[in-house]
Parts: C-alpha cells; sequence; structure tokens
C-alpha cells in the first residue's frame, strides 16, 4: 500500500516542504530508500526499524520503498525519522489513512522510540502555515518554538507510540489526547531586566553620545582608545538602548537561530537584539557561515543586532575583508558545492580598538611604539571597511576622579527613548522608501532627505576645504547630521548638527 | 684615458682642481672602503690622481693585502670619468677634502669625510647656522617649538641644518623654508635616497632651496650604522646645535656630544619635568647647556650681525570667536587632551554646556586654524599658541 506523509526541510534559511512516500508491497523483503539522502538520513533505515521493533511493532517481511521528494534537493539531518515511521505504519495499515491528512510531521527518533528535538522548526512551521497545512506534529522539546505561530495547531509528541496513538485517535478526540500547543507568541516578550546599564558608566560622556547617535541612525561605529577606558563596557550596553525587537523581526532572528539550532529551548522567540562579540581568533567560516551546507554564522546571528568587535585590528585581515559584502549589502552570499545560500546580516557593526600595538599611542610618555609600528597598526583595517564606518569616536583614557565619583548617570531607557523617537522620525521620512535608516542613504538621497540651508552649505564647504576631505567622507558626515537632528527633533539639519557630525568623522584624525 | 692625460698637459689649474675631483670622487665611492683607508691612501699617494696609477705594493701597505685585492679590481672596473658622468646624471655633485669649496667647518673636527656628495648647494660659509635636532616622536610641543625657532632663525638669516628624520628635524627644515630661508640636509644614507620616505616633498624643496648632503655614496640604503656618524656632519657644518625635544636615550645626545667635542654652542629648549620626550633635555640643561627660551636669545649671546626680521605683530589677527569657542580656547594648551579632559575641565569651572554646542565649538576652532585634532586629541595650533604669549 502507499502513504504520504508532509514533512518540511531546510534550504539555507528557507525551508521548503517534502514528501516522505512509502510504498508496502510484496517481493524480495527488504527496505529501500532513494531522494538524495545523505549519511545521517540514511542511517534513518536503522533508527526507524530499532525504533518500531522495540514498541513491539513487527514489519512484516514486505519490500518497502521510501523515497523522499522533491528528489532534486541534497537531504541532511535526522528530522525525516519520524516521517518516515509514520510512513511505514501507514502504509502498513496501522496508522488509518485519514490521520496524516493535512499534517505535517517531524522530529527525530531514538532507538526506544523517544522523539528527540531537531533544528530549523520556526522556520518549517511558518512555512506550513502559509501552505495551509493544519496540524505539525514536531518533538515535545522543539514545542514552544512551533507555538510561537499563530493560526495553525502544534502538537508536540515526546515519544513514537505517543504518536501512534494520536493518529489513530479520531478527530474529534484528538484534542483530549494531546492538547495543542497553547503558548502563544506574546509570552516570550515578558520583560526582561538586563544586569547591564549605561547608568554603570562614569565619564566618557563625548563615547555615549556618539554610540546614541550612531544606534539612532543604526551607523556602524568604531570606537578607538587605550585599555581600560571601557569601550568594551560601553558595547555591551549598546543592545539597551537599541528599540525593542519587533515581532516581525523577532520571527526573522528566531528563525535564524532556529536553522543554526541554537534557540534556547525554554523561550521560543529571540526577544532581545542579539549582541554577539566573536573573539579575534575567529576563523571566516565561523564568521560568515560555513560547513557542507552552511550554518548561519556569527554575522547571521547578530542580524538586527550588535555585532561587537574588539581589538578589530586583531582579526585575520580576510575574516576582516569578509564583512565588506555585509556592511553594503545587509546579507551574506554563500557559494558551496551544493548549492548557494544567503542568510541575511543587517547588523550594528560595533568595533573597538587601541590605538597601537602598546595601546598608550597618543600618550607619549607612556606609549612604546614606533611611527612605523603605529601605522602598521592602523592600516591592518582596509580602507573598505573603514569607509563602511560612519562614525568614530575616541574613548581616552578615565580619571580616577570620574570613576570614584558617584555621578548620577542617564540610565539606558532614556536614552532609548530618545533613540526610538529618532528612529520613529526616520520612520515616518522614509516610510514609502526602501530604506529603514539614515545609515543606507545613498548618496543620490542624501540630496534628497538632508537639505542643507546656505549657512550650512557654506559651512560644509570651508569644512570640506579646511579637512581635506573626501566625497564620501563629506556625505558621511552628512547622514550623521541628519541623525543628529532626528535625535534634536528637527527636520531642518542646523549648523549644530553637522559640527557634532564633523567629530565623529573617521578619516584626518589617525587615518590620514 | 688617453684623453685625461691630454688634458692634464694643457689645461689650467681649473682643470687640475676638476680632475683632482673626479678622482677623489673615484675614490669615496669604493663604499666597502673606510674613512681612515682613504686618508691612508692619500697620504701615501701624496695626490689623489696618484692613488689612481698606484704600485699594489705600495696600497697593499696603506690598507692591507686583502682590502688590496678588491681596491684593485675595482680600479680595472671602474672608470673615474665614467662615474663622475654617472653622478652628474643623477643631480649629484662631489666636494673632496682638498677642493677649495671644502665646507670649512669639517676641515677642522677630528674626523672629517673624506668628501661630500649634495645635492643643491653646500651651505653659505658667511650665514650662521643652527642645527635644530630632536625627537622623531615628537609631541605638538616639540613641533610648535621647533617651527617657532627655525621660522624666526630663517627668517634673520640663519641657516638651518638637520637631519630630515621624521619629527622634529624635519619640521624645523620645512619651517625655515618656509620662511623663505635655506636648510641643509645631512643624511645617513645616498644623497639620491629618501629617507624616510614620508618627507619626499621636503626633499624637493631642499634641493631646490637648500642642499641635501652625505658623506656615503649615491645608492647606500639607510643603515643604524651609518646614523650617528653623519650627526658629526650636522654639529660640524653648525655654528650652533639646538636640541628642541629628545630622551633620556636619544640619537640626538650623539649629535650633542660631537658637537661639544667640535666646540660648539649647545642650546636646548626645557621642556617639562614629567614629559619623558623632554628628560634629555632637562639634563643637558642641567649639565650646563644653555636655556633656548626664545630664538633671539640664541642671536644675542652669538653676537651675530642678522637683518632685522619685520614686526610680527602686524600680521596678527584679532581672534573673533563665538563664546563656546572662547571658552574652550582659554582651556586648552599647546599639550594636546583629549575631547574628554576638555569637556571635564569646563565642567569644573561650573560651565554647563550641552556636547553638541561643546563640539559646535571645537570645529570653529579648527575651522578657524586655532586649534588642531590630532590622533583623536586637540591641541592650539603651533600659530595659536605663539599669538597668546
Amino acid at each position: 500500500m502507499y502513504s504520504r506523509v508532509i514533512t518540511g526541510a531546510l534550504n539555507g534559511i528557507e525551508s521548503v516542504l517534502a514528501a516522505v512516500e512509502v510504498d508496502a508491497s510484496k517481493g524480495l523483503p527488504g527496505l529501500e530508500m532513494v531522494g538524495q539522502l545523505n549519511n545521517e538520513v540514511r542511517e534513518a533505515r536503522e533508527r526507524v526499524r530499532v525504533a518500531l521493533k522495540n514498541i513491539f511493532i513487527e514489519i512484516p517481511p514486505m519490500r518497502i520503498t521510501v523515497s523522499i521528494s522533491p528528489a532534486e534537493m541534497r537531504k541532511e539531518g535526522a528530522a525525516y525519522d519520524l516521517p518516515i515511521a509514520v510512513g511505514m505504519l501507514v502504509s502498513l495499515g496501522l496508522i488509518p489513512e485519514e490521520g496524516i491528512q493535512n499534517t505535517l510531521i517531524v522530529g527525530e527518533l531514538g532507538l526506544d522510540g523517544e522523539v528527540r528535538a531537531v533544528k530549523g522548526i520556526l522556520p518549517i512551521v511558518r512555512k506550513a502555515k502559509r501552505e495551509r497545512i493544519k496540524r505539525c506534529i514536531v518533538p515535545m522539546e522543539n514545542v514552544r518554538e512551533g507555538a510561537v505561530i499563530d493560526g495553525i495547531e502544534i502538537i508536540g509528541v515526546a515519544h513514537l507510540s505517543e504518536t501512534i496513538a494520536y493518529l489513530r485517535e479520531v478527530e474529534e478526540r484528538k484534542a483530549q489526547r494531546i492538547a495543542p500547543a497553547g503558548q502563544t507568541r506574546m509570552d516570550s516578550f515578558e520583560e526582561t531586566d538586563t544586569d547591564v546599564d549605561f547608568a554603570d558608566i562614569n565619564g566618557q560622556e563625548a563615547v555615549k553620545r556618539a554610540v546614541e547617535v550612531a544606534a539612532a541612525g543604526f551607523h556602524h561605529i568604531l570606537m578607538i582608545g587605550p585599555p581600560g577606558s571601557g569601550k568594551t563596557m560601553i558595547a555591551k550596553r549598546i543592545p539597551t538602548i537599541l528599540p525593542d525587537l519587533s515581532m516581525d523581526e523577532s520571527l526573522e532572528v528566531s528563525t535564524i537561530y532556529s536553522v543554526a539550532g541554537v534557540l534556547d529551548k525554554k523561550k521560543a522567540l529571540i526577544t532581545k537584539r542579539p549582541f554577539l562579540d566573536p573573539h579575534h581568533t575567529i576563523s571566516e567560516q565561523a564568521l560568515a557561515g560555513g560547513g557542507r551546507i552552511p550554518k548561519p554564522g556569527v554575522i547571521s546571528l547578530a542580524h538586527r543586532g550588535v555585532l561587537f568587535m574588539d581589538e578589530l585590528p586583531e582579526f585575520r585581515r580576510n575574516v576582516l575583508e569578509i564583512l565588506r559584502q555585509p556592511l553594503e549589502d545587509k546579507r551574506i552570499h554563500i557559494a558551496r558545492a551544493y548549492g548557494s545560500f544567503v542568510y541575511p546580516a543587517d547588523f550594528m557593526l560595533v568595533a573597538a580598538m587601541n590605538p597601537c600595538p602598546c595601546g598608550y599611542f597618543p600618550d607619549r610618555n607612556k606609549c612604546t611604539c614606533s611611527e612605523i609600528e603605529i601605522k602598521k597598526y592602523l592600516s591592518r583595517i582596509s580602507g573598505p571597511i573603514l569607509d563602511r564606518i560612519d562614525v568614530m569616536t575616541e574613548a581616552p583614557r578615565v580619571d580616577i576622579r570620574q570613576l570614584s565619583s558617584d555621578m548620577s548617570n542617564e540610565n539606558s531607557r532614556q536614552i532609548k527613548a530618545r533613540v526610538m523617537e529618532a528612529r520613529e522620525r526616520q520612520k515616518h521620512r522614509y516610510r514609502n522608501t526602501r530604506y529603514q535608516f539614515n545609515a543606507e542613504l545613498g548618496t543620490g538621497d542624501i540630496r534628497k532627505y538632508c537639505k542643507l540651508g546656505t549657512d550650512e552649505q557654506a559651512m560644509m564647504e570651508e569644512v570640506f576645504r579646511c579637512m581635506n576631505l573626501s566625497a564620501r567622507a563629506y556625505h558621511k558626515i552628512i547622514k550623521v547630521a541628519r541623525t543628529i537632528a532626528d535625535l534634536d527633533q528637527k527636520e531642518e539639519i542646523n549648523t549644530e548638527h553637522l559640527s557634532e557630525a564633523v567629530c565623529y568623522r573617521t578619516n584626518s584624525k589617525y587615518y590620514t | 684615458m688617453r684623453e685625461i692625460a691630454e688634458n692634464r698637459n694643457n689645461a689650467g689649474q681649473q682643470s687640475i682642481e676638476l680632475e683632482q675631483r673626479i678622482y677623489a670622487c673615484w675614490l669615496d665611492t669604493i663604499y666597502w672602503l673606510t674613512r681612515e683607508a682613504k686618508y691612508r691612501l692619500l697620504e701615501t699617494a701624496g695626490n689623489v690622481r696618484d692613488i689612481y696609477e698606484m704600485s699594489e705594493e705600495r696600497i697593499a701597505s696603506a690598507i692591507g693585502l686583502q682590502n688590496c685585492r678588491r681596491f684593485l679590481q675595482h680600479r680595472r672596473q671602474c672608470d673615474p670619468q665614467r662615474i663622475w658622468s654617472s653622478l652628474a646624471g643623477l643631480g649629484i655633485s662631489y666636494t673632496c677634502c682638498l677642493s677649495n669649496d671644502y665646507p670649512s667647518g669639517l676641515a677642522n673636527i677630528p674626523d672629517p669625510p673624506f668628501g661630500l656628495f649634495y645635492k643643491g648647494k653646500l651651505p653659505d660659509e658667511k650665514a650662521p647656522a643652527v642645527a635644530v635636532i630632536g625627537a622623531r616622536k615628537c609631541s605638538e610641543y616639540g613641533r610648535c617649538m621647533a617651527e617657532r625657532f627655525s621660522e624666526a632663525l630663517a627668517l634673520q638669516g640663519v641657516t638651518i641644518i638637520s637631519g630630515m628624520a621624521m619629527g622634529i628635524d624635519g619640521i624645523s627644515q620645512s619651517a625655515a623654508l618656509k620662511a623663505g630661508g635655506s636648510s641643509y640636509a645631512v643624511l645617513g644614507c645616498g644623497a639620491d635616497i629618501i629617507y624616510p620616505k614620508s618627507n619626499e616633498a621636503l626633499y624637493r624643496q631642499l634641493v631646490e632651496k637648500g642642499g641635501i648632503l652625505s658623506e656615503y655614496p649615491p645608492g647606500m640604503e639607510p643603515r643604524p650604522a651609518l646614523f650617528p656618524p653623519r650627526n658629526r656632519i650636522i654639529s660640524a657644518l653648525s655654528d650652533v646645535v639646538l636640541v628642541v625635544e629628545a630622551r633620556e636615550k636619544s640619537g640626538t645626545l650623539i649629535t650633542v656630544d660631537t658637537a661639544l667635542e667640535q666646540g660648539k654652542e649647545v642650546y636646548v629648549v626645557p621642556g617639562r619635568c614629567t614629559d619623558t620626550l623632554s628628560t634629555g633635555c632637562n639634563r643637558l640643561l642641567r649639565q650646563g647647556a644653555a636655556a633656548a627660551v626664545a630664538p633671539e636669545d640664541i642671536i644675542e649671546d652669538m653676537h651675530w650681525q642678522v637683518k632685522k626680521p619685520q614686526d610680527r605683530k602686524t600680521d596678527r589677527q584679532e581672534l573673533s570667536l563665538s563664546k563656546t569657542a572662547q571658552e574652550l580656547y582659554s582651556l586648552m594648551d599647546i599639550m594636546p587632551a583629549s575631547r574628554e579632559e576638555i569637556i571635564r575641565r569646563l565642567r569644573e569651572n561650573g560651565k554647563a554646556y550641552t556636547l553638541p554646542q561643546i563640539c559646535q565649538g571645537f570645529v570653529e576652532l579648527e575651522l578657524k586654524g586655532v586649534s588642531v585634532c590630532q590622533n583623536g586629541q586637540y591641541c592650539l595650533s603651533a600659530k595659536a599658541a605663539l599669538d597668546r604669549q
């Protein structure tokens, strides 16, 4: 007899619906599996056979053929175990065919019949919803992840026998056996207190302000300063002043985490802005995404959040150069033998570095580096990367008086309120365009959205001449000034905004 | 060869002088031969022309057997006339210790160079000369002082001699040329090699308005061992050595030592006791060097008859600054300070400006050329600092 079970498969960040077809007919007894399967999928044969035996179901001596379609797609992972087992049981007549109608099944099997968690439940369930599937049967451990999608019934199962019992039940009594997972997506959005806050930082006013500007316009930022000046401390607090993730963003981010298999089992949705701080020994593959079928890399895990690269010049050159495309296109394109994959990578780059190898330049009393060493150190960051960083700020050494004083610093909540207001203005301004933030503005649109008055124009001309700016630096200053004006709740950019933006320029300070 | 011989037969004093120069130049381009060996050869032969035709035994007795073999090989391969014309092709001239344009200052030191390769001119013997030297990695204070002294001295017709290195050397030479004076650089490599590369523009100006001098033959790459000996030439060519900034252990102090050996005056620009970049300077002061507080001090002490510079005060303009900028200006100084530091000073004075206002002040100062922003730190520009005095 023939049976067909719907399941889901991952293809990069996207998921597709797949079908597991099983046919049991007379012939030389055996179990054959086809459909471009890799080793883990092939091993399903043994897992399924033993799991069925251990729940006392004997497979009759028939010729059983399993085919997983679409056949042109390479399949990997153990998530096909459960649908194969169910498909076999249906084709052997042990589960009624109506039981699997309009139902997506996914899960890995243990030899004792236990159903184990798999990666990528979230995108699979989303896909199922779009394809108007009524019900998804997923491993119990993944049930919360699936349940964040509304309008589709999510059934969590812990064991194969439980699954069989459920599928055999008549439709009306199914809910009595296992109730659909009742968690709604909002459960994940509970207010979570973070233990870090901008109020912890004494001094470094200028750096804090620069960070606020960067956060408001989603500009990439570079902080330069000696060791112990609080660069890392400030970077760690940036997510606390970024607006909360919207539902769509949260789903987007959670999907990436789900595909990467790093989603928290207890809290299915990522609701806080990601903050990733890879160590500088990171490999290209780990940063961009790697593997035969690439998993999302660190830059994709930082999607919609902060990618903090401490000690930027210490990263290997080719690792840094990987950032070029994501910084420009906000996604990364990875081509491998099995196909090419596109992962989103729209992150805010927060970079920190020392001004020289010993860390103390330009304090000449302490710095022991030669001019050439300093030049070499700074030049490890290539021009194209530097070009994509809009805001640069210095974090000087803090004074002991500032450290010990109990100044009442602004807390993250206050800064966040201003950032959100600035973002609101941007949202309104770019409502019918492809832009979201000032940082994304192209050269042509800068003129359109960042109009300068005559005074401002005159000032920029003088700045351009006196400070020997490049065209790109000039545009960056105007973009940053736009954000500063937004923070100031002004539609017009004035000279004060421009002046501040000039102070954040990236060239002609360290880099000339 | 025959040509040279003929020339000699029917030429006057001038061509003998030229011939001597050509042969000396040929001898001096033998880079592996030490200065002492060259002088010994000259002593043995009595005349540079004869070195070229000296017998093997006499050469060997002067410079040793091993050097003699290399020397003979060189003599077979290199024609003096050809070397002379290839030097001319590089725009390099040569003077040897026997020539009449050999700087007299060099002739009187214990170890004079055998000759000098130079691009541009040789220093004017009549003009007073000051060597301005100091740290490569200088502070803004050092930059300001080097500019101030060199500019003022150059305006009064004093020649500035230095090593065209990064930092004080290059800064003082640029300042002198900018003021319309003349300046000469003594290099620790061939005169045709621009070292450091970052001073390429200065090199070209020096060739045009002053000179690039070197004891080493053209093509000689810079090596650490070549630099200390060139310092004695710097001090020998000048009447006064002025040290602007030097660490406790600094190459600059070698020049000071040679200057003292040669009986030159040493002036030192005092620095703060806490500055590592001034420890060398302050130690020199403690040991009895003269303190140079203003350029006029040197001129007065040396009793130089110099042309009076036009009054600086006339070209000083009144600064018109906004209130914030004025406030920042009063808190800034020649020592670089981070923006954070200046904001702290502002706060200590009880001034409550917002950060954007402060930024505006900084940009205004920078646009008006009052302050400079370097490596993320702000300080007054040298001009503004002088104007404020």
